[in-house]
């Protein structure tokens, strides 16, 4: 049998929930903006496309210039881009998608540089090299434009 | 054994169209780019491979590169979840099977693709 004493404390419980609810929501949109439009994350990913063709190109010449060896520099330099740009996408609220292509960028810089890598006293084919060119320059093409189409901040 | 370039890029393009979904045709393109630059990538990998130009382990290495660049390229164009991007590029390669890749004279490859794609 309920008495005025647990009706009351009741309502209190069911106050106190809603107070709660609704506090902990005060901060969430209902609906989350896009993530908006950042200048940084384009001028960083042209950085990466010029490294890319730095370095490709490199390794499109004839030995010594395309051995890995002599190519250190710049994979490290291209790693450290690309991951300075993804960086600078993660500081853009509900980024996810820009921030996971740049990873999956940035996995492909590292494969190619695992089968670079392998070759000590070869170089890879230069048709191959001019592949990977081809697909991360396509890739970064197309990250640009999928920041471009983002609402600008005013 | 010659590689069709064409007919190859035909069968990914149709995996990942199976798994991305209506497509418009920007975006349609843009798989279809993909699709070309993976079966011509694997065709220029086959050739350095039987020219001992490059090992297994480079052969899987950059497969998986340009796998991982095609999604990055779908991704970015369709706005999607890098999970459907990469999605979509397991299917495209992995339509063609094992035996499809031996008629296309793409056996060698099977078992460094099946690394890929769970690699991916």
């Amino acid at each position: 049998m309920f008495t005025n004493a647990h009706h009351s404390r009741g309502r209190a419980l069911f106050a106190l929930a809603m107070t709660a609810a609704l506090g902990g929501c005060a901060d969430i949109p209902i609906i989350a903006s896009p993530p908006h439009f950042d200048q940084k994350t384009i001028d960083g990913l042209n950085t990466v496309k010029k490294e890319t063709h730095s370095l490709l190109g490199n390794l499109q010449r004839p030995a010594p210039d395309c051995l890995y060896a002599n190519n250190t520099i710049g994979f490290d330099a291209l790693v450290a881009d690309i991951a300075s740009v993804k960086a600078q996408a993660n500081t853009v609220a509900r980024n996810m998608h820009t921030v996971a292509g740049i990873g999956d960028l940035a996995d492909s810089a590292e494969h190619f540089r695992g089968a670079a890598s392998a070759g000590a006293t070869t170089c890879l084919p230069a048709n191959i090299v001019k592949n990977q060119q081809s697909a991360m320059d396509r890739a970064i093409d197309r990250l640009v434009a999928y920041e471009q189409k983002k609402p600008k901040v005013t | 054994m010659a590689i069709d370039v064409g007919a190859l890029a035909q069968q990914i393009l149709g995996g990942m169209k199976g798994a991305l979904g209506p497509l418009s045709t920007d975006s349609l393109n843009v798989a279809a780019q993909e699709a070309t630059q993976l079966a011509q990538s694997l065709a220029d990998i086959s050739a350095a491979r039987s020219g001992s130009g490059i090992t297994d382990k480079q052969a899987k290495d950059l497969i998986a590169a340009q796998m991982s660049s095609s999604a990055a390229a779908l991704q970015a164009q369709m706005g999607v979840a890098d999970l459907a991007a990469k999605t979509a590029v397991k299917k495209g390669l992995g339509i063609l099977g094992d035996v499809g890749l031996t008629a296309m004279g793409l056996g060698w490859a099977a078992p460094l693709l099946n690394d890929a794609i769970t690699g991916l």
